[in-house]
């Protein structure tokens, strides 16, 4: 038999055929009763797979111990974090029912575009009233709702569209070995002034010793994360819960000032580090020596330096003025419940088991995870109050330093943090003013000279972001 | 109905039957998408239930007032002028020495400098990415060169971000100009570079008045191509600096778009930069066109 068009043509017809009929005939999964959408692959695993119980028993998953009790099925979903955040957000404005997942998981840098509609038309469903009756409102801690909620302009009233999973407080970890070596006592800085300068020795000594390029601290050169979390602990946010902006504020022109010379002209004592986890083998080389460590940032030390064990260890952050709080917060990640959701009572119980309940901390504890929840309740637990041999122990006593204890007892001071459409681009407004400032003292200007042109840049920040917020305000 | 007026039917209706399935995945797939976008472009929109029509509001913002996407616009035809500039030279120079018989293993270097080209952007981004760390490969040379450790920030400092991001790019795209230049340099005829050496003409201008004008079409499609490229950049400077990068050097035109669309929310802006851009490239083509004198009927 011939095929007037040729062989090739006869196959790809033949695949194509073959193809659509296995399309055709695969069957379609039934929709689970509920569905969630996660970005983070540890969530995933902790809501997926089995764990052992306090006995060492091997227990169901979290998901199948929901169907047990209540009945519903689950399907648990693991998406990139891009392709979940467009998905979702393609999915909301559409009202695709059928395509919008019941629960979702969603990251602090993502979660404005899902606040900017009217508080009615967020695609998250409002959970006040949940938290409320369950009484979780009262048992989380309160602060980090603040980048979970908006507040409606109608009524005042502060409308939460997710139940916070963690709440990231930040502290210092550093290289005690190499300071210890120096003669510094890091520890003893309770001002960030202090700390400069007991950097500095630091950085002295080792020029001397033949590291001229060993830096004391990681601090972003082109990135927001360190600022943010300095002006975080003075109270500022860049823009609030009202949609203020606040670059002009006498203590973020301060901060500014003070962020650019860490890191230009003769008192500088920051550099950058390797993108990804690659600054963990900064720190094992010595390049820099100390970083700020949110509570999932100090476990990556673990898992990619663990030649670091026993050199390092850990402090909070120092302070500006007394009125600061000792720590910051960097990252997080809600649960919501999406609006088109048709169970939201399942949905909530569903929220409840797998991120609020006894039985949920103990499966994150399982697959440890050793980030603090957001619930106080459960810092108890004695796997948070062991001391940790892989962070060093006070000079001249050995046995690890109770880095949960640290991280539980700045977890209650750690301050609000607002997260609006527009947080990101003032961010990076920020750091292109920051950039300027830290050129003029690269290129010899003296910092008490900085303040006025730094006040006017910010100022020219605040005018044009401003503008950006007027013209994306929505009046229907 | 008789036989012939059935045959005249058919033969009317099948060109219309065979366009049909395109014409419908076309209106589908494009010419909605594409309708609604312009349409969008002219709208705030907000949640699922809102959009106001706000005319020509998002235009003039955008081109009066938007610092940022000012940025993003110097920042992508400095990125594309560059990339011309660099690529166009090289790629050519690849053809011409691989199209030399003197060289051996001609195709394996052809396949060689071609092959970068297949692991597309992304790929490029992540293995560029651990190229230019603070301890990465490149540095380490640069190490072993100085003598001692050199941080060179490729990739935190706003001077070399985009630097970063053409030399990635060049290496991602130079063998695939070199591919079309090779195809343009065989349909040269041989007989023009004899009768150029006969009339005592050099290297030089054998490839001035013989090489250039032969490959014109093909150059003219090449520095189009990449034209249109360069303003599309968006995967390599997103993978390789995590985003719009050190004081938002990396800030690309369609990064923009997309930081507008999905990191604030607002579609109807987001679509009124992918229109300016659609006009930047047609002023752009256009421009091109006139420039290269390009005639379709010779053109690739």
């Amino acid at each position: 038999m011939r095929f007037s068009l040729g062989k090739p043509i006869l196959v790809l017809s033949l695949a194509a055929a073959i193809s659509a009929v296995a399309v055709w005939r695969h069957p379609v999964p039934p929709r689970a009763d509920l569905v969630l959408w996660t970005f983070d692959q540890t969530d995933a695993r902790t809501y997926r797979d089995r764990f052992p119980d306090a006995h060492g028993r091997l227990m169901p998953s979290l998901a199948e111990q929901f169907q047990q009790q209540f009945g519903p099925r689950v399907r648990i979903s693991l998406i990139g974090e891009l392709g979940e955040n467009i998905r979702l957000a393609s999915a909301l404005m559409s009202q695709a029912d059928a395509q919008t997942p019941d629960l979702c998981e969603i990251e602090i840098h993502s979660i404005g575009q899902f606040l900017r509609p009217p508080c009615d038309d967020v695609g998250l469903l409002p959970l006040n009233d949940f938290l409320e009756k369950s009484g979780w409102g009262r048992r989380i801690v309160a602060s980090r709702f603040a980048p979970w909620s908006k507040t409606d302009p109608r009524t005042g009233q502060r409308i939460i569209y997710g139940v916070p999973a963690d709440v990231h407080p930040v502290t210092i970890t550093y290289r005690k070995d190499l300071f210890e070596e120096a003669g510094v006592d890091l520890e003893a800085a309770k001002t960030w002034d202090e700390f400069q300068d007991r950097c500095l020795s630091f950085q002295r000594y080792w020029a001397a010793h033949g590291h001229r390029d060993r830096r004391a601290i990681a601090l972003s050169t082109g990135g927001p994360d360190e600022i943010v979390e300095m002006l975080l602990q003075r109270h500022i946010n860049l823009i609030d819960r009202a949609e203020k902006l606040h670059f002009t504020e006498a203590k973020l022109l301060e901060t500014a000032i003070f962020y650019a010379q860490l890191l230009a002209g003769p008192r500088a004592i920051g550099a950058d580090v390797s993108s990804g986890v690659g600054w963990t083998e900064d720190l094992a080389r010595g390049n820099v020596c100390a970083v700020c460590t949110p509570d999932w940032k100090a476990g990556y030390i673990r898992q990619f330096s663990p030649e670091l064990s026993g050199k390092v260890r850990m402090m909070p952050l120092p302070k500006f003025e007394p009125s600061d709080a000792p720590t910051s917060t960097s990252g997080g990640t809600m649960i919501g419940i999406c609006r088109t959701c048709p169970h939201p009572e399942q949905a909530w119980k569903l929220l409840e088991f797998l991120c609020l309940s006894p039985q949920a901390n103990q499966a994150r504890i399982a697959a440890g995870d050793d980030i603090l929840p957001a619930i106080p309740d459960y810092w108890n637990a004695p796997v948070y109050h062991q001391r940790d041999p892989f962070f060093a122990g006070p000079s001249g006593t050995g046995g690890g330093q109770d880095v949960g204890d640290l991280y539980i007892r700045l977890a209650r001071q750690i301050p609000e943090r607002f997260v609006t459409p527009y947080t990101f681009q003032a961010e990076l407004v920020l750091v292109a003013v920051l950039h300027r400032a830290e050129e003029y003292l690269a290129s010899g200007g003296r910092t008490d000279g900085l303040s006025q042109p730094c006040a006017e840049w910010l100022a020219e920040a605040q005018d044009e972001l401003q503008r950006r917020i007027d013209f994306g305000k929505f009046e229907p | 109905m008789n036989r012939d007026r059935w045959w005249k039917l058919q033969a009317r209706a099948a060109p219309y039957l065979f366009v049909s399935p395109f014409l419908a995945v076309f209106c589908c797939f494009m010419l909605y998408p594409l309708s609604r976008s312009l349409l969008l472009s002219f709208h705030k929109t907000i949640g699922p239930r809102h959009s106001v029509f706000v005319g020509w509001s998002n235009y003039r913002y955008l081109l009066g007032h938007d610092r940022l996407f000012g940025l993003a616009l110097l920042n992508t035809a400095a990125y594309t002028a560059a990339f011309l500039a660099l690529q166009i030279p090289m790629s050519l120079g690849l053809a011409l020495l691989l199209s030399s018989r003197r060289v051996r293993f001609r195709n394996l270097f052809r396949f060689s400098f071609f092959s970068s080209y297949l692991v597309g952007q992304v790929f490029v981004g992540v293995i560029f990415f651990q190229l230019f760390g603070p301890d990465g490969l490149i540095n380490h040379i640069a190490g072993a060169v100085a003598g001692h450790r050199v941080v060179i920030p490729w990739l935190s400092s706003p001077n070399l971000a985009m630097p970063s991001v053409l030399i990635a790019s060049l290496w991602l795209a130079t063998g695939y100009g070199m591919v079309y230049f090779l195809a343009a340099l065989q349909s040269v005829d041989p007989e023009l570079y004899e009768a150029a050496e006969m009339d005592g003409a050099g290297n030089w201008q054998r490839f001035l008045h013989v090489t250039l004008p032969g490959i014109r079409p093909m150059l003219a499609y090449v520095v189009l191509v990449g034209a249109i490229g360069g303003f599309q950049l968006f995967e390599l400077p997103f993978v390789l600096l995590q985003g719009a990068g050190p004081d938002a050097r990396g800030l690309t035109v369609v990064m923009y778009l997309f930081i507008m669309g999905f990191n604030t929310g607002d579609l109807g802006y987001a679509s009124a930069i992918g229109w300016m851009l659609v006009a930047i490239l047609l002023t752009l083509t256009f421009i091109q066109f006139r420039f290269f004198r390009f005639r379709p009927e010779i053109g690739t």
